[in-house]
């Protein structure tokens, strides 16, 4: 009579839970060499797939992931400015469709009262300042290059940070 | 409150050691994924650090439906099939073909010197799954490596039990009889 030998799947059902295992599986392994090699086999493959193999065990995370959430939380806070910057066009967009451009511009025109003021104000301490031989326009421009230097800066910063973790 | 809770807590809460400490726990997994799907050496790491930079931005919407290391790997496994997608590496992702179709698309070359001399199982090993399709290898590496359940691995990859299952017994039937054909048992397995 032609013995029926246990299929692949059944010797790996048989292996993976014995306790579970069919009793005709459990009593054919038991007498049949055959499948007894079989299952040899797979105990050897089993073995062998839970070897570690160079899969990144010396690998350490952390510190680049750290240094990489650090940046992005960096790119995060500014994200308000450009919110802000985007919600002023929005909002001035708005103004002018609901308020109507014509208002908007005798509004303004109505602002040069205040501004005269303003360079009343500058003028009168310009000729305080002019006996300490200062040049308020050489003074604006001072301020002007240390302001966008500060924006550059911080461009640059981020940017050094992500050379720097790219090269880590 | 577990473990794992306390934890997630004081990573939202903004204590940076608390995420140094989740990365120490999964990184192994996470690479364990990552290193299998994904064959260039280059990208890996930066894959790993994808993987958590993820976890950290959407730990706020975990629901501890599962358990951590199984949404931990899921991101992981997303992460490295849109990788894959963006490579154009193909997914054969309708693995439902019978073995002997699987066998021929996935046989590789196996005349390079590379095999030839490889000299123990596990280089062997190793080279073999490397064929195998990106669905058996990931399987292979959750079950065997990382001890997760059917139930898990089927959560990770959003497949059956069943299909998980099936796919977990022709990668390994795959694995034997192709070892089993270039080497005699002896020399193998000694």
């Amino acid at each position: 009579m032609a013995v029926t030998h246990l299929s692949d799947q059944e010797i790996q059902e048989y292996f993976d839970n014995k306790r579970a295992a069919l009793p005709r599986v459990a009593a054919h392994i038991e007498t049949c060499q055959q499948c007894q090699a079989q299952l040899q086999g797979y105990q050897e493959l089993y073995f062998a797939l839970r070897y570690e193999p160079e899969l990144s065990t010396r690998l350490d995370l952390a510190d680049a992931i750290m240094e990489n959430l650090k940046i992005n939380s960096e790119e995060a806070f500014n994200l308000p400015i450009w919110l802000a910057f985007f919600g002023m066009i929005i909002g001035l967009a708005a103004t002018l469709y609901l308020v109507g451009v014509e208002k908007v511009v005798n509004s303004l025109m109505a602002l040069q009262t205040y501004f005269s003021i303003d360079w009343h104000v500058v003028s009168t301490i310009n000729k305080y300042l002019s006996g300490l031989h200062l040049n308020l326009g050489l003074l604006a421009m001072a301020v002007f290059i240390i302001v966008m230097m500060s924006i550059i800066d911080h461009f640059v910063f981020q940017s050094r940070h992500k050379l720097i973790s790219f090269f880590k | 409150m577990t473990e794992t809770h306390e934890l997630i807590k004081r990573i939202l809460a903004g204590e940076t050691a608390a995420f140094r400490s989740l990365i120490l726990a999964y990184q192994r997994l996470v690479s364990h994924i990552v290193f299998r799907m994904v064959s260039n050496a280059a990208d890996r790491e930066d894959l790993c650090q994808d993987v958590f930079i993820k976890v950290y931005q959407n730990l706020g919407g975990f629901q501890f439906e599962s358990k951590i290391s199984t949404w931990i790997a899921k991101i992981a496994y997303n992460t490295c099939i849109n990788y894959l997608k963006k490579k154009k590496v193909p997914l054969y992702d309708d693995l439902t073909a019978t073995e002997e179709s699987i066998e021929n698309k996935f046989s590789g070359d196996d005349s390079s010197d590379a095999f030839a001399l490889s000299s123990d199982i596990n280089s062997r090993l190793q080279q073999e799954i490397a064929k195998l399709p990106v669905q058996y290898r990931t399987i292979l590496t959750l079950y065997h490596l990382d001890e997760m359940s059917y139930a898990e691995i089927s959560e990770v990859l959003g497949m059956p039990d069943g299909t998980v299952k099936n796919y977990l017994f022709r990668a390994r039937k795959l694995l034997k009889d192709r070892l089993n054909s270039k080497y005699q048992v002896e020399e193998l397995w000694q």
